[in-house]
């Protein structure tokens, strides 16, 4: 039931930035694999303003995340705008030399060990089988909150609107009127400021160390292809069945190191068995 | 120092394969492969626990026997084997579908691979990594001996120069034209009645028996192992490299992997250090190959020694 516990607060702590890089990935039309690093960057943002200068938490947590919609947006114009003509694969090429950039960044900057936040040490809750403690319960919470708010976004407000035009056909929407140019700089800061708050999520219930944001690049791109690449109800489910079946493989001792690797085992068999993942399409994103 | 000189060149040479072998896979094909690292461990620890000679060692109060002393040239062999099954394996899910897929897999396969050698200790004694690697002729040569060295490096360099060789040859072979035409419009060869699929299959084999040779040579150089020497970084560096040098051009990538390796990344090595902060300055080196890697694509995106533009190609069209 432990193991069900961590599986659920692992899952509910993905899915925030799961359902923002499916619409990233959707938009942009390439994989990027600078999303994690940029999670962990937030998160060391966080560390600095809350540790090295001493402002409380949530306020330095805002301070980050709006940063982290900067960063994004200044990525998308220096890096993938002016690389976009020659195609996605070169993209991907791109957005891995940005990801070792970031990565080392952390490293030269905080070093390898793991850090943490200065934040009080709160007792475990109990809540019918399961132990929480205040602060995964407050994360778990605010991440299915946020993720329902991007949908309501997409669902209800122009802008939202204006990025599934564009994801779905750009000529066409641009010949509609949309203004696809400043649509794509709202996707890359709302999915860079989103990246960022599923990264302190990540800090919290985890370490934080520079491998962090690697790591869970991994397990975020197993649930985007396993829920079906660009459809963000299929990322959610897949962050979901990612976090449960990997922690829970726990329970076995010569699985237990192995968690990437059941996230993956589970990725590469729904590509044998459904290319397209479990809600996408047969065009893919 | 001159054995010192000939151990750089050997490992710029070694990481020379690899950058040969992606640009068969990427270069020719477009095939986009985030797993270097990974082919490069498996043909280094097939090398390594197959090369060296049996061991004991007590981990936690048991007893691991690593090792079977087979003769070098058949421990090369088998990690060209074992590099081109890992390829054909990971082959099988993603080469039917889109490019990205297989980069995804292949970045995290490399990454489980690592996880791999460093739990299952029964086989790769985990991170305390394998020990005492036999060097070609060692009977003969005693390790860490000028000789030793140089043997070690002219086997480097005729397997580099044969590599080369065969990646020229393919590149102007039917094969290798219909490698181009693949990654120039894959629905238009597939429709000139091309099986896409199992040349794409063979040309990521051929490349993951490149890195695994790589791999061996890498585990005789350095005689130890360990998972750390694995990490994803390598790969990050030989696909800058690649990029560097000119993606589609051997010589290029040959030049990528001399220019960036061996003045770039061995000859910092020597900058002092800063106290206190082991990792600033390899952080900082990996930085500046980030930031060249990405000014490359945005400046000169074909790299400093393009390939050719294709004017005239001689030779029967129908082949």
């Amino acid at each position: 039931m432990i193991y069900l516990g961590f599986g659920i607060i692992t899952g509910a702590v993905l899915a925030l930035p799961a359902v923002a890089l499916s619409l990233l990935c959707r938009n942009a039309k390439f994989f990027n694999l600078a999303y994690g690093d940029q999670l962990g960057l937030t998160a060391y943002l966080v560390l600095f303003f809350n540790v090295s200068l001493g402002i409380n938490f949530p306020t330095s947590v805002v301070l980050s995340i709006i940063i982290s919609a900067a960063l994004g947006v200044i990525f998308y114009w220096i890096i993938f705008k002016p690389l976009r003509e020659h195609g996605g694969l070169i993209l991907l090429v791109a957005s891995l030399g940005l990801a070792f950039i970031i990565h080392n960044t952390e490293l030269a900057i905080w070093g390898p060990n793991p850090q943490k936040y200065n934040i009080p040490f709160e007792a475990g809750l109990r809540l019918g089988p399961f132990i929480v403690t205040p602060i995964q319960l407050t994360v778990i919470c605010l991440s299915l909150a946020l993720t329902g708010g991007i949908f309501a976004m997409l669902r209800y407000s122009g802008i939202g609107r204006a990025m599934r035009a564009t994801a779905d056909n750009l000529e066409l929407a641009t010949i509609k009127g949309v203004d696809t140019e400043r649509t794509f700089i709202w996707t890359w800061a709302i999915c860079s400021a989103t990246a960022g708050l599923g990264g302190v999520f990540l800090a919290l219930i985890t370490t934080l160390t520079p491998w962090t944001g690697f790591t869970a690049l991994l397990l975020l791109f197993s649930a985007l292809i396993l829920g079906g690449t660009g459809n963000l109800i299929g990322a959610l489910i897949g962050a979901m069945i990612i976090g449960v079946v990997s922690e829970c493989a726990g329970i076995i001792p010569l699985l237990a190191p192995y968690k990437i690797a059941i996230a993956f085992a589970i990725m590469c068999i729904c590509l044998l068995v459904r290319p397209s993942g479990i809600l996408g399409t047969e065009r893919g994103f | 120092m001159t054995s010192f000189m000939i151990g750089i060149v050997t490992v710029v040479a070694i990481f020379c394969i690899l950058v040969l072998a992606l640009n068969i896979r990427w270069g020719y094909c477009g095939l986009l492969d985030f797993g270097v690292a990974g082919f490069f461990l498996i043909g280094a620890y097939t090398a390594a626990i197959l090369i060296s000679a049996p061991s004991e060692s007590f981990l936690f109060g048991e007893r691991y026997t690593v090792g079977y002393g087979i003769a070098w040239p058949l421990g090369l062999i088998a990690a060209a084997v074992a590099s081109g099954i890992l390829a054909f394996l990971i082959g099988i899910p993603t080469l039917r579908l889109r490019g990205d897929y297989l980069a995804i897999v292949t970045i995290g396969v490399a990454e489980i691979l690592r996880y791999v050698a460093i739990n299952e200790k029964w086989l790769t004694r985990g991170v305390q990594g394998i020990r005492n690697i036999k060097r070609p002729f060692e009977s003969f040569f005693p390790p860490a001996s000028l000789p030793s060295d140089i043997i070690l490096l002219v086997l480097t360099l005729a397997i580099l120069a044969l590599f080369l060789i065969i990646a020229n040859r393919l590149y102007v072979s039917p094969f290798g034209r219909v490698l181009r035409a693949m990654r120039e419009d894959e629905v238009v060869t597939s429709f000139l009645g091309k099986p896409v699929i199992n040349f794409k299959m063979l040309t990521f084999i051929l490349g993951g028996i490149y890195m695994g040779v790589a791999g061996a040579l890498f585990a005789m150089y350095t005689t130890a192992i360990e998972p750390y020497q694995f990490i994803p970084t390598y790969t990050f560096l030989i696909w800058a490299c690649l990029i560097v040098g000119g993606s589609g051009n051997n010589w290029g990538a040959i030049l990528g992997g001399a220019l960036l390796m061996g003045l770039f990344v061995q000859a910092t090595r020597f900058l002092p250090s800063v106290a206190g902060q082991p990792q600033l300055i390899p952080a900082l080196r990996y930085i500046a190959v980030g930031v060249l890697l990405i000014l490359v694509l945005r400046l000169r995106p074909r790299g400093l020694l393009p390939e050719k533009a294709i004017t005239k190609e001689i030779g029967d069209i129908h082949a």
